[in-house]
């Protein structure tokens, strides 16, 4: 993991290195560098007159002590920035993953045990048609449906600007915003889950121990959980490690739809600004949290397969 | 998915891939009007009147910059799938052929690759140099080649100890040969499943980063509709609907027909893909 988190430092460095133009007009912005003197001072700022294997070491070291540089635009420190977007950010990946899991495990199970009927016919094609549709493009569709057409939900923001007195109503305006926005994010991976877990349910529900628990004379619902979902949860998981860096992706997408204050659309607007140390911060920080949520998969693995957990030497 | 028989299913989505290459050849010629003029009164809703799908925030004709958007979409799509097995392939070969340490050095990377947030990673790639269709083109294929990488690792590791390969390497044959006349021709088959599935995955990067505002600005691809759509959403719904059913039917199309090659070329990787 560690080794992981460097990488991702030297990418990062490799960009601002590799790109075109001088790397100062990155690191301070255009604004800091009107003229010789400006660039110089910068320059030493920065630390970019030192040789480079001494300016990579210094960032690595930086970044393990949690310091991503400063905001030009902002003036801030990148880490507060991010610190600030992140719960917004976590909120609505957390929910659009859960939703994909919950909707996706369901409908994908429900399919694989009506197989071959029209049921299954008809997951197998929707789940097909999500699969193939841009998540940018399911967001534009409801918002027109839910918002412009049906004036149902509201389409940007994570709060009214009349805010709700109670904690309650408060509540229910943060829901009422995060309805679309989870939706979108979440129906492209549902698809996915839908798709792995019917092929994962048929593909247990055909083993030896399944036809033991039959004869046994379980009843129907106690094999499906406890001995089809337990089986056919492995490869869900694996997915879910995997999906978790296209969660985050399509969080940038999403969120700027929707002006959703999270770190996707502090990305986005950083990208728009050419404000390169907050896009770079952004990147450093997503990419952990999806090292991370790998290695909770890793642990969660263990927990439901008992022979993949690594035994002691 | 209906399985080995190829259905009427299969048959319209070969067929609809068909019209899209014409359309991407000869699509200029075939368009009603030039798609950057003005040809009418801006935001003209579309089925009702001289332009069939209506006009954009400028009066150009809808159905031109949608039929010239195949070419630039599907362009994307070809390239953008081309690099990356070039980069997979000869990464994974090497890996595979090679093993040990340079084995363990390259699927480490492939790995680090497969785990950063490969949309984000692809949006400063393009930032950082200039949008243009070449950035984007690499942007995509920077994100897109650690899984056939690894599928030609796989590949490779599994042929190489092979009785045909045996043969070459006590023939004399070099490395070079045995790898790219020998082991390379075995492998190709899974290789060719996964490309047609990754020109759809190209497809929607492309729309992605178009719609953003971050893709080439002189070319008129689906992407770049989008993101005119999604500003005058409230007003002209169709800027953003038709590019949209555009992308998802390619995707779909290609996902198919991909499907179906899956089935015919190896059985083995059917119940493989997620």
């Amino acid at each position: 993991m560690l080794a992981a988190i460097v990488g991702i430092a030297i990418v990062n460095f490799g960009l601002v290195h590799l790109a075109p133009g001088d790397p100062v007009r990155m690191l301070a912005g255009e604004g800091g560098v009107a003229d010789a003197t400006a660039i110089q001072q910068a320059r030493a700022e920065f630390g970019l007159d030192r040789p480079l294997p001494v300016q990579l070491a210094t960032q690595i070291g930086r970044t393990l002590t949690g310091d991503l540089g400063r905001s030009f635009r902002q003036r801030r420190p990148v880490s507060d920035l991010i610190l600030e977007r992140l719960p917004a950010t976590l909120l609505l990946t957390g929910a659009s993953l859960v939703l994909a899991i919950v909707l996706g495990c369901s409908i994908g199970t429900f399919a694989a045990l009506r197989h071959g009927g029209w049921a299954d016919r008809l997951v197998s094609v929707v789940a097909l048609l999500f699969y193939a549709t841009p998540t940018f493009w399911v967001a534009l569709l409801l918002v027109l449906v839910f918002s412009v057409w049906l004036d149902w939900l509201p389409a940007y923001g994570n709060a009214s600007i009349q805010s709700a007195t109670t904690a309650g109503g408060r509540m229910l305006d943060l829901l009422s915003h995060a309805v679309l926005p989870v939706f979108s994010l979440g129906l492209y991976h549902a698809a996915i889950y839908a798709r792995l877990t019917r092929t994962a349910v048929l593909g247990v529900a055909n083993s030896d121990f399944v036809r033991t628990a039959t004869a046994k004379g379980l009843p129907g619902w106690r094999i499906v959980a406890a001995h089809i979902l337990r089986n056919a949860s492995l490869p869900v998981v694996t997915l879910i490690g995997l999906q978790a860096g296209q969660l985050v992706g399509g969080s940038v997408v999403v969120e700027t739809i929707f002006a959703w204050p999270g770190i996707g659309r502090l990305a986005f607007e950083a990208l728009t600004q050419r404000d390169y140390p907050v896009l770079l911060g952004v990147f450093f920080v997503t990419s952990v949290l999806v090292i991370a949520a790998n290695v909770v998969t890793d642990i969660a693995y263990g927990l439901i397969d008992p022979r993949t957990r690594a035994r002691p030497a | 998915m209906t399985g080995r028989r190829i259905g009427a299913v299969e048959i319209a989505a070969g067929l609809f891939l068909a019209l899209l290459l014409v359309l991407a050849i000869a699509g200029p010629v075939l368009t009603p009007h030039d798609p950057w003029d003005s040809v009418g009164a801006p935001f003209e809703k579309p089925f009702q009147g001289e332009h069939l799908l209506g006009t954009d925030v400028l009066g150009r004709d809808m159905l031109s910059e949608m039929i010239v958007g195949v070419r630039a979409s599907l362009l994307v799509g070809a390239l953008a799938t081309a690099v990356p097995i070039c980069l997979g392939v000869l990464i994974g070969a090497l890996a595979g052929y090679l093993g040990g340490w340079i084995d363990m050095l390259l699927m480490r990377l492939t790995e680090f690759f497969q785990t950063i947030p490969s949309f984000l990673f692809a949006l400063i790639l393009v930032a950082v140099f200039e949008p243009s269709l070449w950035s984007t083109i690499a942007a995509i294929s920077a994100v897109s080649w650690p899984p056939v990488a690894r599928l030609a690792r796989s590949e490779f590791m599994a042929l190489r100890g092979r009785e045909f390969v045996e043969a070459a390497r006590i023939a004399g044959h070099s490395g070079v040969h045995i790898v790219w006349r020998e082991i390379l021709p075995n492998a190709l088959p899974p290789i060719v499943v996964i490309g047609s599935l990754m020109v759809a995955n190209a497809i929607l990067l492309e729309s992605a980063i178009g719609f953003l505002g971050l893709g080439d600005p002189n070319l008129m691809s689906w992407g770049y509709l989008l993101s005119g759509g999604r500003t005058s959403l409230r007003s002209a719904w169709w800027l953003a609907v038709f590019p949209g059913v555009a992308i998802t039917l390619t995707v779909l199309a290609i996902n198919i027909v991909g499907d179906a090659l899956n089935d015919a070329l190896d059985p083995r990787l059917r119940r493989a893909r997620a």
